[in-house]
């Protein structure tokens, strides 16, 4: 898998907005907590306004997070993921032509083994080529 | 001979290669509901709100898969098409995706 670098960016950039926007829900959750807690120490009841004051989170924030989660997932998605097809006829072509790689490099096809092995002995041929060294050998005797 | 198998003796396939894609889909799903959880974590999504959140995500992120990774075509690189694609996306990654929305919304809102 090689991120190329548009990707490797775009992952660098939404992360950071990710981040910000989960600091953003924080610190606001945290601040309405504290400025309902102060609003409600004079009347009767602070915990009712504590429970109900952290479930509202800015629109800001929201579009924020929404639009940094697309992103980092479109980066993600679009960062050199390989798959390889399933059917033998297409990737058999694809290797025997190099348009798939093997571990890295162009592969002979899936029948190697069977293409390039020895051909038949030509047994007639060699033993004609025996005999006749048997001859010659017989003459030099 | 049923249809399916007289199917896969004519157009037969590469186990290794149908394997090898469903794992590396799987690594994206189980990614991608990671991070789908830390949004719903943030937004501080409730119960049902929550979980269409996250169909509504694995969506974007199956159609991402056949757009981007698949060309288009995904009948050539998973057997069922797309179908098998989203379906795996859906059920594959709840536990990830509860498990950090659980943790954001605990972080942010505690």
């Amino acid at each position: 898998m090689a991120r190329s670098l548009p990707s490797k960016l775009l992952i660098a950039f939404s992360s950071i907005l990710l981040a910000h926007a989960c600091y953003s829900a924080h610190e606001h959750s945290l601040l309405s907590t504290t400025a309902a807690a102060a609003h409600d120490s004079s009347s009767s009841s602070p915990h009712s306004a504590t429970i109900t004051s952290g479930s509202t989170l800015p629109l800001d924030i929201t579009l924020e997070t929404l639009l940094s989660v697309s992103l980092l997932l479109v980066g993600i998605v679009s960062s050199g993921w390989e798959l390889k097809p399933i059917s033998l006829r297409s990737y058999a072509g694809g290797v025997e032509s190099g348009k798939i790689l093997v571990d890295g490099k162009k592969g002979k096809g899936l029948f190697v083994g069977l293409e390039e092995r020895a051909g038949f002995a030509d047994i007639r041929k060699q033993r004609k080529e025996f005999t006749d060294w048997m001859k010659t050998q017989g003459r030099v005797e | 001979m049923n249809a399916e198998e007289r199917d896969l003796q004519l157009y037969p396939i590469v186990p290794e290669n149908l394997i090898a894609n469903s794992k590396t889909i799987s690594d994206l799903q189980s990614l991608s509901s990671s991070l789908l959880g830390i949004a719903a974590g943030i937004l501080g999504l409730e119960s049902y709100t929550g979980f269409l959140f996250y169909l509504l995500g694995t969506l974007f992120v199956s159609t991402l898969i056949v757009t981007f990774v698949m060309g288009g075509k995904p009948e050539v690189y998973s057997r069922g098409g797309w179908k098998d694609v989203i379906a795996a996306d859906v059920t594959g990654g709840v536990m990830g995706f509860v498990l950090t929305w659980t943790l954001f919304f605990g972080l942010v809102r505690v």
